[in-house]
């Protein structure tokens, strides 16, 4: 692969991930350029950024997800290369052959690399050559007997879902947890297929109950080297979205972990890849693990593995995307420690969820040891309608889970995201529950553990004094930036050291 | 300084009083008194002293919004005023209908005049990548239409009434 000077590179994104490579760019010297919408306009990545060109109006389709006018934003301030960040563009072959046709270096795997994995089909056929399990399954026609179908099943093996091909939403589905059940399954999910989708087609695949989310880091460079950085368990999420995640996974041991890794390597060798991406499995407590998908670009959760292995990822996809070689050998990549993340949504947990938008009056993060703070929003940001809920991401990092878990809860009690709605109080009831202390969540654990959630103060229900007199004396100083209400004569004296604007210490 | 902090519709009388000493003042939540030490207050970030307890907290306003969050604990929204004011709320009326969150209108599926029933799709919005609908509550006529796709629309204004 050959060398390109990187000199300026334009970040295709937003929030926190524009941020993240904005500062990863400063340390390598390479001038920064982000897009953004007119929503953005004054957003934190417009401002740590060193350029920002302005590329259309708020919704996502008319900015941000415009090759057209990301390509000519580039051409705009001659940029050498695209980093699409995660989301928006990043998973988009069409966009990745557009940027390097418009002789931009792309931050990122190939197109053909990116079609192969984004089809589900080609990719577990791929997935398969390569000898990278994948879940076992059949897809049928619609016109085997039922003596195929038990063949096929019998070959997958049990606990065993039978789902129409056609289907959705639990309809035609059918969990067989042994051969006998089986007859009356394929029956009756056909008969249900047909009649509500009128096509019995059938699809089966092995059921795996209590699994978990494991996925692994890999980076591969343009020289022929492809190395894994280890997992990361994620199998905390609601709705598919992950919103705990760490590194090691509890679950695994170190023999299990090198299967895994060397499997994730297979699969990016399949497909040529090129860059840092991830190989999401299922795992299975038995130590079976299965191929779901891989994501062509970099990760929300990143920094888990950044920080447990001390690499710094984004540094490394512009110098691969650069021509630069990796210079490590696997076993030169080693964890240390443990990592945890949290990701802090804008949305109210206390009623289902709803996203929060407007307003941050005030955004507060703690540092310390081990803390590390990826956040896209801060005090006085609006956030806007029209993209995804995600204000900041929480990581730790100590000598052992024990100790990173403690380091969680410090970090999420000591934090405090004011004028919007956010998932904090949540968070810290995740760290503090006894399956995931144990280090036993499934993908399951949301809605088997978090359905009854509650905050401790429900809208409506009186605060706790202290938060009273917090807020009482924080307006009798005269902070907050708003008037003070009905402020006595006593309180009107201009020279009094509680009104100075910008603080007062006991003992300064 | 005296006010009234009101949570839900409870009314909650506050007032904060310089003390002798430098740093220590006398809070009065709901008639009971409390004498606090202040640490520290800058920029939203609020510690003091009360009954030997060291308390850190976060603050905020907004109008007469008013958060905090007391380190460890929920945080808490009540706002402030003299009188319990009624806060826009969706809903109020049933044939009423607004938005529960700041949102964009993606579509609107009906025009003033026609008649719908109980369940019917009538706009369609969408913040955050979710899709929310406001849907008939009652069967009646389109009386009112005050939105259009594409607008940006604040929670509890009413956008479409059916009568």
């Amino acid at each position: 692969m050959d060398r390109r000077e990187i000199k300026t590179v334009l970040i295709a994104n937003r929030g926190e991930i524009a941020v993240r490579v904005a500062r990863a760019c400063r340390e390598l010297g390479i001038e920064s350029v982000v897009v953004a919408s007119e929503a953005d306009r004054g957003a934190l990545h417009t401002r740590v950024a060193d350029r920002v060109i302005e590329i259309g109006p708020g919704p996502a389709v008319e900015s941000y997800l415009r090759t057209d006018r990301v390509l000519a934003a580039a051409a705009e301030c001659g940029a050498d290369a695209i980093h699409p960040g995660y989301g928006f563009l990043s998973q988009s072959a069409e966009f990745a052959d557009a940027v390097e046709a418009a002789g931009f270096a792309f931050v990122g795997p190939s197109g053909d690399s990116m079609r192969l994995m984004g089809d589900k089909t080609s990719a577990r056929r791929a997935m398969a050559a390569a000898g990278v399990p994948i879940v076992p399954g059949f897809e049928g026609e619609g016109d085997e007997d039922v003596e195929t179908l038990r063949v096929e099943a019998i070959r997958i093996g049990f606990p065993l879902l039978v789902k129409a091909a056609a289907g959705g939403g639990g309809r035609g589905m059918r969990i067989v947890r042994a051969a006998d059940e089986l007859d009356e399954a394929l029956d009756s999910a056909r008969r249900e297929a047909e009649k509500a989708f009128s096509n019995g087609r059938l699809f089966l695949e092995r059921y795996l109950e209590g699994a978990r989310h494991v996925e692994i880091q890999v980076l591969a460079d343009g020289h022929g080297r492809c190395l894994h950085l280890l997992e990361r368990e994620c199998s905390i999420q609601r709705r598919y979205q992950k919103i705990v995640e760490e590194s090691p996974s509890p679950m695994l041991d170190p023999a299990w972990r090198a299967r895994m890794g060397q499997a994730a390597v297979r699969a990016s060798e399949a497909c040529g890849y090129v860059g840092a991406g991830t190989v999401e499995f299922l795992a299975l407590q038995s130590g079976e693990f299965f191929f779901l998908e891989m994501n062509t670009r970099l990760q929300v959760e990143h920094p888990v593995t950044e920080l447990l292995v001390g690499l710094d990822i984004v540094a490394w996809q512009l110098r691969v995307a650069a021509g630069e070689a990796l210079p490590w050998s696997q076993e030169e990549i080693v964890g240390q420690g443990h990592a945890i993340e949290c990701r802090v949504n804008a949305e109210d947990p206390g009623t289902d969820f709803v996203p929060s938008t407007g307003h941050v009056r005030l955004a507060v993060f703690p540092s310390g040891p081990g803390v590390r703070v990826d956040q896209g929003f801060e005090s006085g940001d609006e956030v806007p309608i029209h993209y995804d809920s995600l204000l900041a991401k929480i990581i730790v990092h100590a000598e052992d889970r024990d100790a990173a878990m403690r380091r969680m809860r410090a970090a999420l009690e000591s934090s405090a995201v004011l004028g919007i709605r956010t998932n904090l109080e949540y968070l810290k009831s995740i760290l503090d529950h006894e399956v995931f202390v144990r280090g036993e969540a499934t993908t399951a654990f949301v809605t088997e553990h978090m359905q009854d959630w509650e905050s401790s103060a429900p809208d409506g229900s009186e605060p706790p004094e202290e938060a009273l007199v917090a807020m009482a004396l924080s307006e009798f100083l005269g902070r907050g930036g708003g008037a003070v209400a009905s402020d006595g004569p006593e309180s009107g004296d201009a020279s009094s050291p509680w009104d100075v604007p910008d603080g007062w210490r006991a003992g300064s | 300084m005296r006010t009234h902090y009101i949570v839900g519709d409870h009314v909650v009388p506050v007032e904060v009083r310089k003390g002798k000493d430098a740093g220590r003042f006398t809070v009065t939540v709901d008639g009971a008194v409390r004498e606090v030490e202040l640490v520290r207050g800058l920029g939203g970030q609020i510690q003091f002293r009360i009954d030997d307890r060291l308390v850190r907290a976060f603050t905020a306003q907004d109008g007469d919004r008013r958060f905090v969050r007391v380190a460890g604990g929920a945080t808490v929204e009540f706002d402030v005023g003299d009188s319990v004011r009624k806060r826009a709320r969706s809903g109020a009326d049933e044939g009423v209908l607004a938005a529960s969150m700041h949102s964009q209108v993606v579509a609107v599926e009906v025009a003033v005049g026609d008649v719908v029933s109980t369940g019917d799709t009538l706009v369609v919005l969408e913040a955050m990548k979710m899709e929310t609908r406001l849907v008939a509550s009652r069967d009646g006529v389109v009386k009112s239409l005050s939105c259009a796709a594409g607008d940006v629309v604040e929670p509890g204004v009413p956008l479409i009434e059916v009568e």
